[in-house]
């Protein structure tokens, strides 16, 4: 303390026993003593100009430090600074402040700092070397900035530090093994950086630790230290997102007050140790997403406080232990996608706490426990994806709070229960593919809050209930491949938000109701293969969010309304296998969003619309074969450049192909048993198809061959008929005798010629020469 | 019947392999639909939770309920195209023209060996051509005009033409240079345009 050295200094000066130097020492004495004054009193000027000399360059000085007077002797009454009785500073505390500044605090000034706290404060470079010398340093936070660089091995000095927060920043490096000489660290906060290496051992011996989260740092590999089961006082441990392997140590057992373990996201191996029974304090144990091997261990039965036990997506095997019950504080399970098989333990209707049960993705077996309607808190169930066979129980009706029901994929049989109507809270139920017998409880459709109900692939058969129309939450619907029977009940325009409807492959008949134009936020329509019958109702075209309506292989009869070429968001039109009749509407040309047209297989007749050419989205396919289409092929569909498949094939079409000649993008080309003629386009999509796609059309050329070339056996390998015969045999004849001609000509020609040389050659007093049949032949150049 | 229930459990072990691989398909579209602006709700209906992605708009699967097509032309996205789309195995059409789409053209698309055609024109598309295209065995269609492509057309990609099936190649309007010496097949109508870089004013 100042003031004692001072008085000292006064007491020897008085010792002296000269009086002249006693005069000379008294004034270097009161020299000396000034100078210590003020040396002592610019000590807390020291640590305000090094904050001050830090925190200048920032930006935010000026709004949230406007009180950091550089002339001021101390900080102490500086925002964020709190000082102790003596006036050093105790506390630098800045949070969610943008300083966007280096860390390059001059931290050994300050040798009373207890508590650091610079987070969330977009701070960059690296944690100072000199950390280590701030020994009275027993909190620090620098958590969500922007430092770079290592954990310096200094701070392994600091033997008051209990907090040591450094989370989300960009921190390099291992672990220092040094940090383990904070015998008092209570909480280490790495999580969220780019940290590497292994965990050190050492770290066993911080006997106060509370909190280890080094999770979320991708490079920290290896095992986890079996040291850490000696961290007495651990609570929490986290390592999620990181590159540890190896197994759990069994010394994890010993941590009697651990309460959470957070080990997700690795590449963890080996078994769950059964001595984790042992952590009587656990409330979270989250192992999902690992490689985990093994059964999970019956000791499970001993934690009374877990709560949530997530342990999905890992290789686990064998049953789950019926001890699972004595686990009555348990909200959450989630063992899904494993390979854990044996029934659901009885036992499970025991928690009563119980809100989720999710063990999807397995190959569990025997039947639903009806005992599971015990656990009276379950919100959501999940059993799809496994062997589950037998009834589903009737008490899970009375589950109060069943939102969500999925045992999809499944050997489930019997009806399903009508006491499922009790659950009013449910609001998705999906038992698709199951051997589920019967009709659908008309009850189902009373409950309030259900928006999803998938029943697809089942043996459900009954008539859809016209209770169907109360259920105005729902939004998806799918009774695909059943036995429903019956008609589509006019109710069904009670579905006021349906989204999807999907009642294909079924045994529904008579018309679809007009009502169905009241399901106005439709965006699928899936009615196929049913023995549905009469016209498509036109108020189709009041859904203006269509995008798919598939209602092929029906007994839809009529014509195709026009009202459906206002759906501006049509996507795909499918209507094939039907008893469609009359012309192709030409309104289909205003479709701004067509992209695949199917009008197979129905009794269309008329000529193809030339509007069709104006959907310029048609990329996918456009089917009309095997319809009564006459006339040509209107010139105008060249202009469907992206189309990729057109099948026009068995129709009465006539005319060129010529139209067909620009559409580069086709890969899939069908006309065959038409009338077509005239020679085929020549460019390659042409030259590679196959005969099948052009058989059946008459008087159909190729120019290339320079010939029809379905009449060429050889290369075509197509029986010509009697026409085509007599046709070759006629030109046959025509030519030979072009050919006799022509050498009879040239053989009387040549003939004359020489009659007429020898005549010459006998005249030897003529001056003419052979000068008279050049004549001849130049006249006849030309 | 050891033999039988080697073959069973290959079967098993392939039939979960395909039905975790239909979500590996949906959740690598999942994965561009969450980088993507999309402001006109075109993917409103690409929905991770369900089983698989063949019941979402815009894309067309195959009977074993693997993808074959994606059509999101002229559909106001904007955003990057991702690497897992070259997950897609059986994607046969890739269909993204006409939209802002940025960044650039992800190597992984060269994974898509059954690839019929390849439009991604006119978007704002940068970087180059990825050699990898030329792994495109089945590609007919390759359109990448309108973009702001740099660099050569790879060789691998010119060889498509004469070694492998591309039908028409579209590469103007970008920002691309080099030289492509021609092979004059007939029957096949190539548009290329090549653009020398800039050169700053003597």
């Amino acid at each position: 303390m100042p003031s004692s050295r001072q008085n000292l200094l006064l007491l020897s000066s008085s010792s002296s026993s000269s009086s002249s130097s006693s005069v000379s020492f008294f004034i270097l004495n009161t020299l000396f003593s000034t100078l210590l004054f003020t040396s002592y009193a610019a000590i807390p000027n020291h640590e305000a100009s090094v904050l001050f000399s830090w925190l200048h360059p920032s930006p935010s000085i000026s709004s949230s430090f406007s009180n950091w007077n550089n002339l001021d002797s101390t900080p102490c009454k500086w925002t964020s600074i709190t000082c102790s009785s003596q006036g050093f500073v105790t506390e630098i505390n800045i949070q969610s402040v943008p300083l966007q500044i280096p860390f390059s605090l001059n931290l050994s000034s300050f040798q009373s700092l207890r508590k650091l706290v610079i987070s969330d404060a977009n701070i960059t470079g690296t944690i100072p070397v000199d950390i280590g010398d701030c020994v009275s340093l027993q909190f620090i936070d620098l958590s969500s900035n922007s430092l770079v660089g290592t954990i310096p091995a200094s701070i392994g000095k600091l033997q008051n530090l209990e907090d040591l927060i450094l989370n989300s920043n960009q921190l390099t490096g291992r672990i220092p093994v040094e940090i383990s000489n904070c015998i008092r660290l209570k909480n280490l906060l790495l999580f969220d950086n780019r940290l590497a290496g292994y965990i050190p051992p050492e770290l066993g011996k911080l006997s106060s630790l509370k909190v280890l989260r080094a999770g979320g740092n991708k490079d920290i590999i290896g095992k986890i230290p079996d040291e850490l089961g000696d961290c007495s006082n651990l609570a929490v441990l986290g390592l999620a997102d990181t590159r540890i392997s190896g197994s759990l140590p069994v010394s994890l057992g010993k941590l009697s007050k651990l309460q959470s373990l957070s080990i997700y996201t690795t590449m963890l191996s080996g078994e769950i140790p059964p001595d984790l029974g042992n952590c009587s304090e656990l409330v979270d144990l989250f192992l999902y997403e690992n490689r985990l091997s093994g059964s999970i261990p019956l000791e499970i039965g001993k934690l009374h406080k877990l709560e949530q036990l997530l342990l999905w997506q890992n290789s686990l095997v064998g049953a789950i232990p019926e001890e699972i019950g004595n686990c009555t504080s348990l909200k959450m399970i989630d063992i899904s996608l494993n390979s854990l098989s044996g029934t659901i333990p009885v036992s499970i209707g025991d928690l009563f706490q119980l809100e989720e049960f999710m063990i999807s993705d397995n190959n569990f077996s025997g039947s639903i426990p009806s005992n599971l309607s015990n656990a009276t808190s379950l919100m959501q169930l999940q059993l799809d994806t496994n062997q589950i066979s037998g009834l589903i129980p009737p008490e899970l009706g009375s589950l109060p709070k069943l939102t969500v029901f999925f045992a999809w994929q499944n050997q489930l049989e019997g009806s399903i229960p009508s006491t499922l109507a009790s659950c009013s809270n449910l609001q998705a139920l999906d038992l698709s593919h199951n051997s589920l017998t019967g009709s659908i409880p008309p009850g189902l459709f009373q409950l309030r809050n259900l928006t999803k109900l998938l029943l697809i692939s089942n043996d459900i058969s009954g008539a859809l209930p016209p209770e169907i129309g109360n259920c105005s939450s729902l939004v998806r619907l799918r009774l695909g491949n059943n036995r429903i029977a019956g008609t589509i009940p006019k109710e069904i325009g009670g579905l006021g938000i349906l989204n999807f409807l999907d009642l294909s492959s079924n045994r529904l008949s008579g018309p679809v109701p007009d009502e169905i134009g009241n399901c106005t936020e439709l965006q699928m329509i899936d009615l196929s293969n049913n023995t549905l019958q009469g016209p498509l109702p036109n108020s189709l075209s009041s859904l203006t969010g269509l995008q798919v309506l598939e209602a092929s292989t029906n007994q839809f009869t009529g014509q195709i309304p026009a009202s459906l070429g206002r759906l501006v968001s049509l996507n795909k039109l499918i209507l094939s296998r039907n008893s469609f009749s009359g012309s192709i509407p030409l309104s289909l040309g205003l479709s701004s969003s067509l992209q695949l047209l199917d009008l197979s297989s129905n009794g269309l007749t008329g000529s193809i619309p030339m509007e069709l050419g104006r959907i310029e989205t048609l990329e996918i396919a456009l089917n009309l074969s095997s319809n009564g289409l006459t006339g040509p092929i209107p010139p105008q569909l060249s202009a469907l450049t992206r189309l990729s498949i057109l099948d026009l094939s068995h129709n009465k079409l006539e005319g060129h192909l010529s139209p067909l000649a620009g559409l580069d993008n086709l890969v899939s080309l069908n006309i065959s048993y038409n009338n077509f003629t005239g020679y085929l386009p020549d460019n390659k999509l042409f030259r590679q198809l196959s005969p099948t796609d052009l058989a059946g059309n008459q008087g159909l050329c190729s120019s290339i061959r320079d010939s029809c070339f379905l009449k060429d056996v050889d290369r075509a390998g197509l029986p010509r008929n009697e026409n085509d015969l007599r046709r070759s045999r006629k030109l046959k004849l025509a030519l030979a005798l072009l050919i006799t001609l022509t050498v009879a000509m040239v053989i009387m020609g040549t003939i004359a010629i020489i009659r007429a040389r020898r005549t010459i050659r006998d005249d030897d007093d003529s001056e003419l020469g052979d000068s008279w049949p050049m004549a001849i032949s130049l006249h006849s150049r030309n | 019947s050891t033999m039988a229930s080697r073959i069973l459990a290959c079967l098993l072990f392939a039939v979960a392999i395909a039905t975790v691989d239909c979500n590996l398909e949906g959740d690598a579209l999942n994965s561009w639909k969450t980088q993507l602006l999309d402001p006109n709700s075109v993917l409103q209906s690409w929905d991770p939770t369900l089983v698989n992605p063949c019941t979402w708009f815009h894309v067309t699967c195959n009977s074993n309920n693997s993808i074959t097509r994606v059509d999101l032309g002229n559909a106001g996205l904007s955003g990057p195209l991702i690497p897992e789309l070259g997950v897609l195995a059986n994607l046969q059409y890739l269909e993204v023209f006409g939209n802002n789409i940025s960044g650039t053209i992800p190597t992984e698309l060269g994974n898509l060996t059954k690839l019929v055609s390849l439009d991604l024109y006119h978007n704002k598309l940068s970087g180059p051509i990825p050699t990898s295209l030329g792994n495109l065995g089945s590609l007919s269609f390759m359109r990448l005009h309108g973009n702001k492509l740099t660099g050569t057309i790879p060789a691998s990609v010119i060889n498509l033409i004469t070694t492998g099936r591309l039908r028409i190649l579209n590469v103007s309007n970008n920002l691309l240079s080099g030289t492509v010496h021609r092979n004059n097949s007939t029957g096949l109508r190539v548009t290329t345009v090549i653009q020398d870089p800039k050169t700053p004013a003597m």
